[in-house]
């Protein structure tokens, strides 16, 4: 069965080896179904087409029966996040969007105001080592 | 206009686990028109298809993340537009108010993790 998998995975990434290309010229969208937690990620969906599980990861091809994507569908979104940091990341403000808002200009005060410290603080070791060359003359 | 809370249909899972199943308009608007997400029209040519998936369904399987929430699949032979896959129909159980369908769409393959509570015998 998994192996059954893989082969159709493989063979729908050899019909849409044009992908990246794809999505910037069809300009897809990226969507967010707050109640089902479901990401969905594509141009309009045609009729016909139908999801494939890529794996046990949560994520869905929208592919048609040639084998041609037309976006991506992550279920259970919220927790896929968890499980995939790297990526959650990036999907952050969609799923949060008012706690992104909220939280981004936060996260940037606490940079600045760490930026500002050590830049004190190399300024304070710059002065310690300016005093300490100051007393051997 | 669409009144959000109109009932679509309303089915009754005798044989699996006793669940009266909502399908509200509001829900139906939104997984047809894709108004939070993208469009999954198949829903609106194959509503008798989500019914059947609850009525009568092939594998009831537990949501792997939400505890509350159950994937209800019936297998589609196929027809000219849509090849064979398996409609599958999300239901989501909250504590106080009867069973309503969260989103529908066709499935080609089944994942593997989850852990069915009911399958059909042959």
């Amino acid at each position: 069965m998994e192996k059954e998998q893989l082969k159709k995975i493989k063979d729908i990434m050899l019909v849409n080896e044009d992908l990246r290309e794809r999505s910037s010229e069809e300009s897809w969208s990226v969507q967010y179904n707050k109640k089902a937690d479901i990401l969905t990620i594509g141009t309009t969906f045609p009729v016909g087409s139908f999801y494939y599980n890529l794996s046990d990861t949560g994520v869905m091809l929208r592919i048609d029966s040639n084998n041609k994507i037309y976006g991506f569908a992550v279920e259970n979104t919220k927790y896929f996040m968890k499980r995939n940091p790297e990526v959650g990341i990036s999907l952050y403000p969609i799923v949060y969007p008012i706690r992104s808002r909220v939280l981004f200009p936060i996260f940037s005060l606490v940079f600045s105001v760490k930026y500002g410290l050590s830049k004190i603080q190399s300024i304070g070791t710059l002065t310690d080592f300016v005093a300490g060359r100051a007393s051997f003359v | 206009m669409t009144i959000p809370f109109q009932r679509i249909f309303c089915e009754f899972t005798e044989k699996t686990e006793n669940l009266v199943v909502v399908l509200y308009a509001g829900v139906y608007e939104d997984i047809v028109n894709g108004k939070n997400h993208h469009q999954h029209k198949e829903i609106e040519t194959h509503l008798d298809l989500v019914k059947k998936a609850i009525e009568d369904p092939d594998i009831v399987l537990q949501d792997s993340d939400y505890k509350n929430r159950r994937h209800y699949f019936v297998y589609f032979v196929g027809d000219e537009v849509y090849g064979e896959a398996y409609m599958k129909v999300v239901v989501e159980i909250p504590r106080f108010m009867s069973a309503n369908v969260v989103t529908a769409y066709f499935l080609k393959n089944i994942k593997i993790s989850e852990k069915p509570i009911w399958k059909k015998s042959n």
